[in-house]
């Protein structure tokens, strides 16, 4: 399974930016800069999706104790992490030429913002307490936690939003786009989800040899691939 | 319950001079902002809800990091939980003695500050019914922070990222609410707000507080 | 015999993700004495603690009283747990202690506190805070609570350690009593001390890795 999802990312990666980057039209008024768009909008959606499949194994995991739903909070947060920060980054580069400013506090980028901000509580759990089964389920806890007040945090940044600056600037996406140009943002999407999952897969595979290291299978697994 | 609450109460007391320094925290973050953004009313009277709530947020945050450490290392929280009063209640006790220690002592000094930071009156009342209500929730969501860094050495970096987040909801209702009654409009929406806040997070903060800290003794 | 209090087979825990317990089967009936005796490192503590639901831990079969329970915690306050930490609580004086310790169990009652105060020589010290007693004060008082609690078993994690010659004859007198009414006691200690005329048994724990 592993490699499949590792070449289709590879694959749709690829295809998904030399089409973005070499053959979609320029947008008419934003010109070439409207290209990050291709890592831009994949990345956010991505990190918003990773966020709620976090919870929802912090669920599972704390409710019917399947331990690799904890195994998969604590890989996906940092993945979670860069791609929320990638996320930003790139949304700060396309802010410049195209608002003239790195940064605003529009409400989506602050309540991106403030997502980041859990990510790096969760892994910072899970670095901070050393008894591997408290983290997994403190950090569990901090998921679900952090999910049950994201809608409010939302709610208030675009309130606090629409009451602290008149709308100069609309994140809003144009409402139409040419086919040509969002397809290959897809084709990035679902590149995005496989190289998380290619990511997800690889880490995992990681950390579970490492918790059952003591076990026989593990043992014998470790000397085919002639790592011992 | 109302043993717990009691025991509580009378230990809140008597670690008062440690509880003091929040409140002395507060003064002095909200002594600061004249002295950095110029002491002119015109200017400091649209931001001194602004301050007021951010010193208060960060006088709760700088208490989080004690208000289960002490219990945790003693053993108490473990007999606690051994015992036949449900621990989330105990819990429960405690958090409500974290807020009368910092919270309150807060609300209560706020229109002080206020008038220092030349507050229109007609903010007054708003800004002491956003800290009566906000203020509590600050202790029920950063007793769900403290409890499960409980068991980390220096976590207070940890806790700061894990609990600021969750604070912004309450601080941005809190401080906009004295501004709009400023301009004549009754925030009745921030308030009601803060109170659905409270609510929510008075019935699960010590659900989610006594489960946290199980589980980090479990670990210890 | 009747049923045993504690039944408890094919236990596992362990400590900073090592086994410390390893497929142990423990029984322990009312009125019986359990010594757990063993080197530092075997997990003495790691099992008393297992068993009052304090730590991780798997197991095959796990009974109180006769009857098939899943976790530890239910029945957790028919149990009365003293670990190596006093569990007193510094800015609280003795009196208020030993309230709140009595607080914990709403059938505890506190009718004997004044005889309590003279059996545990701290009668003079009840406004005390505390932090102002010596070690050995401060095991009499989260000891004193043995006194008033309608536990049924006694876990006590290393009762003597810091306790003076009179205090160890205390605790010994108190066992005694509480296990001819039929109680049950699990204890561990590096000391020797002797409960004569009582049902003892001895559990030597090794430490797990050791013998390969």
């Amino acid at each position: 399974m592993l490699p499949w999802f590792g070449w289709a990312s590879l694959l749709l990666l690829v295809v998904g930016t030399v089409w973005g980057l070499a053959f979609a039209p320029s947008d008419f008024r934003q010109g070439n800069s409207f290209r990050i768009f291709y890592i831009h909008v994949p990345s956010a959606i991505l990190a918003q999706s990773v966020f709620m499949m976090m919870a929802v194994a912090a669920v599972v995991g704390l409710v019917w104790r399947m331990k690799l739903a904890f195994m998969f909070i604590r890989v996906a947060a940092p993945i979670g992490a860069s791609i929320t920060f990638l996320a930003l980054f790139t949304g700060a580069v396309w802010g410049k030429p195209t608002w003239g400013t790195w940064w605003v506090w529009d409400a989506r980028l602050t309540s991106t913002l403030i997502q980041f901000f859990i990510y790096l509580a969760i892994i910072g759990l899970f670095e901070a307490i050393e008894n591997m089964e408290t983290a997994a389920r403190t950090a569990a806890v901090a998921c679900i936690v952090g999910v049950v007040n994201l809608p409010i945090i939302k709610f208030s940044v675009n309130w606090w939003n629409t009451l602290h600056q008149p709308a100069t600037f609309k994140l809003t996406e144009p409402p139409s786009m040419a086919t040509e140009m969002w397809l290959p943002g897809l084709v990035m999407l679902l590149g995005f989800y496989s190289l998380f999952a290619t990511l997800v897969l690889m880490r995992m595979r990681n950390g579970i040899l490492l918790q059952e290291r003591r076990t026989n299978w593990v043992r014998e697994y470790l000397e085919k691939q002639r790592v011992l | 319950m109302l043993a717990a609450l009691q025991t509580e109460l009378l230990l809140a007391f008597r670690k008062r001079s440690e509880l003091a320094n929040p409140v002395v925290f507060f003064i002095i973050v909200c002594a600061l902002f004249p002295l950095a953004l110029g002491s002119r009313a015109e200017l400091l009277s649209p931001l001194a809800s602004g301050a007021i709530w951010v010193a208060a947020l960060l006088a709760t945050l700088m208490s989080l990091d004690q208000m289960f450490r002490e219990d945790f290392d003693q053993g108490v929280l473990e007999q606690m939980e051994l015992s036949a009063v449900p621990f989330y209640q105990q819990v429960a006790a405690k958090i409500f003695a974290h807020w009368v220690m910092t919270g309150l002592p807060l609300v209560l000094l706020s229109p002080l500050l206020a008038l220092m930071l030349f507050m229109p009156a007609e903010s007054y009342p708003v800004l002491l019914v956003s800290l009566l209500l906000g203020t509590p929730v600050l202790s029920l969501i950063g007793a769900v922070g403290a409890s499960l860094t409980v068991s980390v050495r220096r976590g207070s970096v940890v806790l700061s990222l894990l609990v600021v987040p969750l604070y912004i909801p309450v601080l941005i209702f809190g401080s906009t609410a004295p501004q709009m009654a400023a301009e004549g409009i009754l925030p009745l929406g921030q308030l009601l707000w803060l109170a659905a806040m409270l609510v929510l997070f008075a019935t699960l903060a010590p659900l989610a507080a006594a489960y946290a800290l199980r589980v980090n003794m479990l670990g210890s | 015999m009747a049923d045993p209090l504690l039944n408890i087979a094919g236990l596992n825990c362990e400590r900073g993700g090592d086994p410390v317990v390893v497929n142990m089967s423990l029984q322990l009936h009312p009125g019986e004495i359990l010594h757990l005796a063993g080197p530092n490192g075997a997990g003495k503590t790691t099992l008393m603690r297992a068993l009052c639901g304090l730590l991780y831990a798997d197991y095959s079969r796990l009974e109180w009283n006769g009857m098939q329970v899943s976790s530890a915690l239910e029945y957790a306050d028919e149990l009365l747990y003293i670990g190596h930490r006093s569990s007193v609580r510094d800015r609280l004086t003795v009196h208020e202690n030993l309230q709140w310790l009595a607080s914990l169990n709403p059938a505890a009652s506190l009718e004997l506190l004044p005889d309590l105060l003279q059996q545990i020589k701290l009668a003079g010290y009840e406004d005390e805070l505390a932090s102002s007693l010596s070690a050995g004060q401060k095991r009499r008082v989260a000891l004193a609570r043995l006194q008033f609690s309608p536990a049924l078993l006694w876990v006590l994690d290393e009762p003597f350690a810091s306790l003076d010659v009179e205090g160890v004859e205390l605790l010994q007198q108190w066992i005694t009593r509480f296990v001819n009414e039929g109680g049950s006691v699990l204890y561990s200690t590096h000391q020797r001390v002797d409960f004569p005329g009582c049902h003892y048994r001895r559990i030597d724990m090794q430490v797990q890795g050791e013998a390969a």
